[in-house]
């Protein structure tokens, strides 16, 4: 029995070691807690499809550097004014490809597959989820010869690198446009990119071998990638302590303490992330039946509830003492990229003027420490300052957040009543009666993102032609924000092509923001890896991923 | 009903010999003493010189202390306290809803395994119609239906909860019993009763159900802890109680992130659930025993 007992425990031990990846001689073992479903960047329906996808299948014509630039990639050059890629008019762009340039099986790789991937992004029943903003504004394609794509499009279009820096499909391994979503492409892509996938072993890990036709000579410098796929964050940092895996995506503990546990053996990287958290307010009345903008809100109508709702956060201590230093200051919604505003806080922390506010705006200490109306602007007398504060459930630093800020508002005689719901109810649509997007809500905290193209969010955001009604119901201003100023602003950073004209519009838009305060910006999330100190040629990256730039990776 | 109300003298007898036997279950009376400290520190809980919701992020992650008995959270609050405040809401929708649901799976039980036949068919179709609902469906459409009130008094409300759980979990104890009575309403002392001319009340309530105790009380105990569990839950889906309310099942449910940084968090709700349930369990064992009828007429 003992023998027996013996040779159970080897075997388990070889099979968990197996398990582990480590790969051996030049490979590197990267951490995901959870396995992607595709790796077509176009089907993600998660983030997790990016961070493997970005090492085989997303290597386009263009991508985003760790500055936020867009650089050349398959494409010789960037289109421009200046060299004739980008019309005078800005209606045609003209893409040339690098010389000699070959798919992964070694076909050749040509203007023709740039055709083809417009045909599939452009097509409404591709199925695509996400990737094909300006497609639909492609009206003609032309290839004079193999490396050169003319596009001819319907209105200027500010996104035109952005919308290639994704990927390209390859016309003769793939399939029907229409079909995409069956592809057996999309786990097995014939792709431009440094890797290209060995065995996928479901649950367990997925390997990649080098492509042996990647464009850069010499590259990648390693034989292969394995991801391996562990849920368990206990024994993720294990495996980083073993030495069995290099890259660690989001390690679950703090800096401090992961540096400390894993000292000499592999540290946390921390770079801004893109999601940025704060507080939507309600301007418009809630349950009133009515999804526009017409009845002002009672309590929140007042602009002075919202300054001294602003002025009542203790946002270092947030950040700092609470996230533990996990995230940086964010002020507005432009917090990075090549339209970050730097903005200083109109109303930070400062109790006394929050109460000072309040009690201006008609709102006095009631005898359980929450203020009641007596003379407010919008709310019957007696009427108590309680409001709630929408959030989704299961994710930590969101729930600490609210519980953070319900106890900064009590200070100040505010009520805050903490009400989660399960993401797709929060981010649900209109028919769904999600409450953000009927207008019954209060308060609601979330983070958004932009990608390096913002002008389809933020409009969508910020327009006063936005707001979601019955006859609009995909709009996004749920804040219900008329402000005709940024109403003008939006409107003409999306026709400038002009960097600097659309970034001081935006600021416009960020400084509306916080004179209005039609929300509040808490905190910019911070993306983390944990990094093996053996490997080098590693390159944080905003606008990429856990495997972006692994063409250049290589072991010390 | 009246023969009930004036119990002749030797009903009187048999609760003072049900009461006697109880005790005699040592570890049952032990049970009783410990549900009734946790019911007290529940009830008492503003006794604590710290509240459970105020916070001092500066001092997170202590460990149990001189100061703060079972250390603090991530937002530094006081654990203790928060465990005290949790058992007011735990205590209660694992005790009632228990209740709740086993008055509920008894009453259907017993009337379809009493009277068999049509009654039965109706009854257990009921039954199995409520069986067949899957959980979480069912809970996401009460969800979607508490949503549209406006009222918190009725979507953030403790007796929706326990009404909730009761009404997901009555179908097990009722197909129990119903089985128990099956057997039961065939034995010579049933027969015997009704010869006499003993009403449906009178043979069910006094004749079948003491037997049936024990197994009763066995289903209500693991139904009790997967219901503290449950509460928890269902605020993951918006309605119950919401944070920064402290529950055992929800301080549970978000120590399982610190486990290594700081595992006493996760320890202290454990281990008040895991006690709670030993006790409903000693106190079922006991009851049984001071139930049981073969045990009362063999004894003493």
């Amino acid at each position: 029995m003992k023998i027996k007992l013996l040779t159970l425990f080897v075997v388990l031990g070889l099979i968990l070691s197996a398990c582990g990846g480590g790969g051996g001689g030049n490979t590197v073992t990267l951490i995901l807690p959870e396995e992607p479903t595709t790796l077509n960047f176009f089907l993600a329906d998660a983030a997790i499809v990016r961070q493997v996808a970005d090492a085989t299948s997303m290597t386009g014509l263009a991508t985003i550097n760790e500055n936020g630039e867009f650089t050349a990639v398959l494409a010789q050059e960037l289109p421009t004014l200046e060299n004739g890629g980008l019309s005078d008019d800005y209606l045609t762009v003209t893409w040339k490809l690098r010389e000699g340039l070959k798919w992964s099986d070694g076909e050749p790789l040509t203007s023709d597959d740039v055709r083809f991937t417009v045909e599939v992004l452009s097509n409404p029943d591709s199925g695509a989820l996400v990737g094909t903003s300006g497609f639909d504004l492609i009206t003609n394609v032309e290839t004079p010869d193999d490396l050169t794509t003319v596009l001819t499009y319907s209105e200027p279009y500010p996104g035109y690198l952005d919308q290639f820096s994704y990927g390209l499909f390859p016309r003769h391994a793939t399939g029907e446009p229409a079909d995409m979503a069956n592809w057996d492409w999309n786990r097995n892509p014939v792709t431009a990119g440094p890797f290209i996938v060995d065995t996928w072993a479901s649950g367990e890990s997925i390997s990649f071998t080098r492509n042996p036709n990647y464009y850069e000579a010499g590259k990648p410098y390693l034989d292969g990638l394995v991801f391996a796929i562990v849920p368990e964050p206990a024994a993720q940092s294990a495996m980083m302590l073993n030495g069995e895996a290099q890259v660690h995506l989001w390690p679950g503990e703090f800096k401090a303490d992961y540096d400390e546990f894993l000292k000499g053996k592999a540290q946390q990287y921390l770079i801004p992330g893109i999601w940025n958290m704060a507080i939507d307010f309600n301007l418009s009345a809630p349950f009133d039946g009515d999804p526009t903008a017409a009845t002002p809100h009672p309590i929140l109508g007042d602009l002075r509830v919202r300054q001294a709702i602003a002025s009542a956060i203790n946002y270092q201590a947030l950040q700092q003492d609470v996230l533990k230093g996990s995230v940086s200051d964010s002020t507005n919604p432009f917090a990075y990229g090549w339209y970050k505003c730097d903005l200083p806080r109109k109303f930070g922390y400062d109790v006394e003027k929050a109460n000072q506010l309040l009690e201006e705006a008609g709102w006095v200490m009631g005898d359980d420490g929450i203020r009641v109306a007596k003379g407010a602007k919008y709310a019957k007398d007696g009427t108590r300052l309680s409001l709630e504060l929408q959030g989704y459930t299961a994710f930590d630093p969101l729930q600490l957040t609210e519980e953070f800020i319900v106890e900064n508002l009590k200070a100040i005689g505010v009520e805050a009543r903490i009400q989660n719901y399960d993401f797709s109810i929060i981010f649900g649509s209109y028919a769904d009666n999600s409450p953000r997007a009927i207008g019954d809500y209060d308060m609601l905290i979330f983070d958004r993102g932009f990608t390096t193209e913002p002008q389809g969010y933020n409009f969508d955001a910020y327009h006063s032609s936005r707001i979601p009604t019955e006859a609009n119901p995909t709009g996004g201003n749920y804040f219900r924000w008329v402000n005709p100023k940024v109403d003008a602003a939006l409107e003409l950073a999306g026709s400038s092509f002009d960097t600097q004209v659309r970034k001081d519009a935006y600021c416009e838009v960020g400084q509306a923001v916080l004179d209005d305060m039609p929300q509040v910006y808490l905190y910019l999330f911070q993306d983390n890896y944990g990094i093996a100190d053996s490997l080098t040629g590693y390159t944080l990256n905003t606008w990429g991923s856990m495997s972006w730039g692994s063409q250049n990776w290589k072991f010390k | 009903m009246s023969e009930l109300a004036a119990a002749p003298p030797h009903e009187q007898n048999m609760a003072w010999l049900i009461t006697r036997r109880f005790f005699k279950h040592k570890l049952a009376g032990i049970a009783i003493a410990v549900l009734a400290v946790l019911v007290l520190a529940a009830v008492f809980a503003n006794l604590s010189p710290y509240s459970p919701t105020d916070q001092e992020p500066t001092n997170s992650f202590e460990k149990p202390n001189s100061t703060h008995w079972f250390g603090t959270d991530e937002l530094g609050r006081d654990v203790f306290s928060r465990i005290l405040y949790g058992g007011r809401v735990s205590l209660t929708v694992g005790l009632f809803s228990t209740f709740l649901s086993i008055a509920l799976g008894v009453l259907v039980g017993a009337l379809s395994g009493y009277f068999g036949g049509w009654v039965d068919s109706v009854l257990m179709r009921i039954t199995d119609a409520f069986l067949t609902f899957p959980t979480i469906f069912v809970l996401i459409l009460l969800g979607a239906f508490l949503r549209e009130q406006q009222a918190p008094w009725l979507k953030n409300s403790i007796v929706v909860v326990i009404v909730i759980i009761a009404a997901l979990s009555w179908m097990w104890p009722a197909r129990l019993v119903r089985g128990l009575f099956l057997v039961l309403r065939e034995k010579e002392f049933v027969t015997a009763s009704r010869a006499l001319g003993g009403s449906h009340t009178r043979l069910i309530i006094q004749h079948i159900l003491p037997n049936c105790i024990g197994p009763i009380l066995v289903s209500g105990t693991l139904q009790m802890a997967s219901a503290i569990i449950t509460e928890s839950g269902l605020s993951y889906l918006g309605f119950g109680v919401q944070p920064p309310t402290p529950t055992w099942g929800s301080i549970l449910a978000t120590a399982q992130n610190q486990v290594f940084r700081a595992p006493w968090i996760g320890f202290f709700p454990g281990f008040m659930i895991f006690i709670t349930v030993m006790a409903i369990n000693y106190i079922g064992d006991g009851l049984r025993d001071a139930f049981d009828p073969y045990v009362i007429h063999t004894s003493d």
